[in-house]
């Protein structure tokens, strides 16, 4: 029947149409932020930026402190929030997978996962900030850990479920106690989702302001130590965008490209990741 | 579901299954696995039925029966890999060497060292082949490295893989065809020196090439191992096995000699499995 035919060939079509379009729509905006951020931001985009810090107003100068803030509070965030998580995750998916308490972690960690960002700021100022009597890098890789967790946990709990339980019989079938079971073959199984994970929630706690701003409260100067106050792309990025000066919108732009091609850089990372572990 | 006895005893267009069983004829063995009683449960549905047999050693017993008629549940069974998930439950006693391995206090490593278990799919794990071997080798004995490469030797000779993969030891097993992984997974499992291997339709997944050379090496293996193969593949059990086991929901209908059980069953539910009226 062609008329059959004609249908689903215009069915066909229009799909396509709708999904070409919905695909230039996103790539728009991406690359329209890009574009934006980079034209603003250009002046500013030279070796100063990675080598002086930031400047008083009516100078010049770059985000040095900046980035050394947010790699370090980003690493500590690693070391605190992935062995946690990825123990949390073990046990939801491995030893406490039939166990209520594991169904009420999970609930939780849920709540955790969708909790605003703001509210973990504020959590984590009065447990670390208030106590300490000072704002300091450590409350603030603190809080971007306690971001970090859920997404870590929930990843592996997922990627451990993926692990076949063939594969998990099969080794249970050597005798292998679970531990050994878990460190040695499953741990390996689910390597690739778990990084891709990793990788994700890094890139989410890479942008976040709200968190910090009541913990690691931000720096003008250079301090290389994580028990005072310390500065970051995201909060410079928010500080110097509602200031009235000039430079300080170019850097803000200057840093929102960074900040935003690193983030794009870890997601093409994690597909190349993806990728090998097949 | 049909009735029971209606399902026997339709007539059906297909013509029967010709099965020419081996002509083994071996002694009656010791007995290594004794079975008493043994009941089956998946939460409330009962999947095995007061089963009891003497699985005797050093000989294949095969398992046949239609689906989820309990075959593979009873392996399950004997290894209790069962116990990974909490729902499910044996009752009764499955005695190895004069004790009763279902009883809790039984270590499930000992068990397991003694009990291997291949399964229907191969599942090689990610690593090399030299680790997927050796990988429960190490657990159980503390041996020197020159030890433990002669006993991946060993055990890959066994398995009948060593020609092909001697030259790759380091080289990740998922690159290996089906049936290389599937001998892997039997080399791993021999290497630590188990008496028992179940094999749980350990070439269903396989193209018959793969599935003949399997079959010979389970031929060859018996003589070290008791073997307990559950297969549907009838002329698989009749090729390989001396004993059989016809399984029928839940309940053991027949066992005896595979050759008597093909050419001459005693039960009706038996005659009309092998000649292919049901299941």
């Amino acid at each position: 029947m062609p008329s059959r035919l004609l249908t689903r060939r215009l069915a066909d079509w229009l799909a396509f149409l709708f999904a070409s379009a919905a695909t230039l729509f996103g790539l728009f905006w991406l690359f329209w932020i890009l574009w934006t951020t980079l034209a603003h931001g250009f002046a500013a985009l030279n070796g100063r930026l990675f080598t002086e810090m930031t400047p008083p107003p009516g100078s010049e100068g770059g985000l040095l402190n900046a980035f050394y803030g947010s790699l370090a509070m980003i690493l500590l965030a690693l070391v605190i929030g992935t062995p946690l998580g990825i123990a949390a995750g073990t046990y939801l998916a491995e030893n406490g997978r039939y166990s209520r308490l594991a169904k009420m972690v999970s609930f939780l960690n849920d709540v955790l996962l969708s909790a605003p960002s703001i509210v973990i700021g504020l959590f984590v100022y009065e447990l670390a900030v208030v106590p300490a009597g000072r704002f300091s890098g450590y409350a603030g890789a603190l809080a971007l850990a306690l971001i970090l967790l859920p997404i870590v946990v929930r990843t592996s709990d997922e990627a451990l479920r993926l692990v076949p339980d063939q594969m998990r019989e099969a080794a249970f079938a050597l005798g292998i106690p679970r531990w050994r079971v878990t460190s040695r073959i499953l741990y390996k199984a689910a390597a690739t989702a778990i990084s891709t994970g990793i990788l994700l929630g890094v890139a989410r706690i890479a942008g976040e302001t709200a968190p910090l701003l009541f913990t690691a409260l931000g720096n003008q100067f250079w301090s290389a130590q994580l028990n005072q106050p310390l500065a970051s792309v995201p909060v410079v990025i928010f500080q110097y965008a509602m200031s009235p000066y000039d430079e300080w919108h170019t850097l803000a732009w200057a840093g929102a490209f960074i900040l935003t091609v690193f983030v794009l850089g870890l997601n093409l990372a994690v597909r190349v990741v993806a990728r090998r572990g097949k | 579901m049909m009735d029971e006895t209606a399902m026997y005893h339709q007539p059906t267009e297909t013509t029967p299954l010709r099965i020419i069983p081996n002509r083994d004829n071996t002694p009656d063995g010791a007995t290594q696995v004794a079975i008493r009683q043994l009941n089956f449960f998946y939460g409330k549905s009962r999947a095995l039925n007061d089963v009891s047999v003497n699985v005797p050693a050093n000989a294949v017993t095969a398992i046949i029966g239609p689906s989820g008629c309990g075959k593979s549940t009873l392996l399950r069974a004997i290894n209790r890999i069962y116990e990974l998930y909490p729902d499910q439950r044996a009752e009764g006693e499955i005695e190895i060497d004069g004790r009763n391995v279902l009883d809790r206090t039984y270590p499930l490593s000992d068990l397991r060292r003694k009990v291997g278990m291949v399964f229907q799919k191969p599942t090689p794990f990610a690593s090399s082949i030299r680790n997927n071997v050796g990988f429960a080798l190490s657990y159980y004995e503390r041996l020197s490295k020159s030890e433990i490469n002669d006993r991946i030797e060993d055990a890959l000779k066994q398995a009948a893989l060593w020609d092909e993969v001697k030259d790759k030891l380091n080289q990740s097993a998922l690159g290996l065809s089906g049936g290389q992984q599937q001998r892997l997974c039997i080399a791993r499992t021999i290497a630590v020196k188990p008496e028992i291997l179940l094999l749980d339709e350990a070439t269903s997944a396989l193209d018959p090439i793969s599935t003949a050379k399997i079959e010979e090496l389970v031929h060859e293996l018996r003589e070290t191992f008791t073997i307990l193969i559950v297969t549907h593949n009838m002329q698989q059990a009749a090729r390989v096995s001396q004993r059989t086991a016809f399984f029928h929901m839940g309940e053991l209908v027949e066992f005896g000699r595979t050759r008597d059980i093909f050419t001459n069953p005693v039960q009706q539910r038996t005659q009309d499995y092998i000649t292919g009226r049901f299941g």
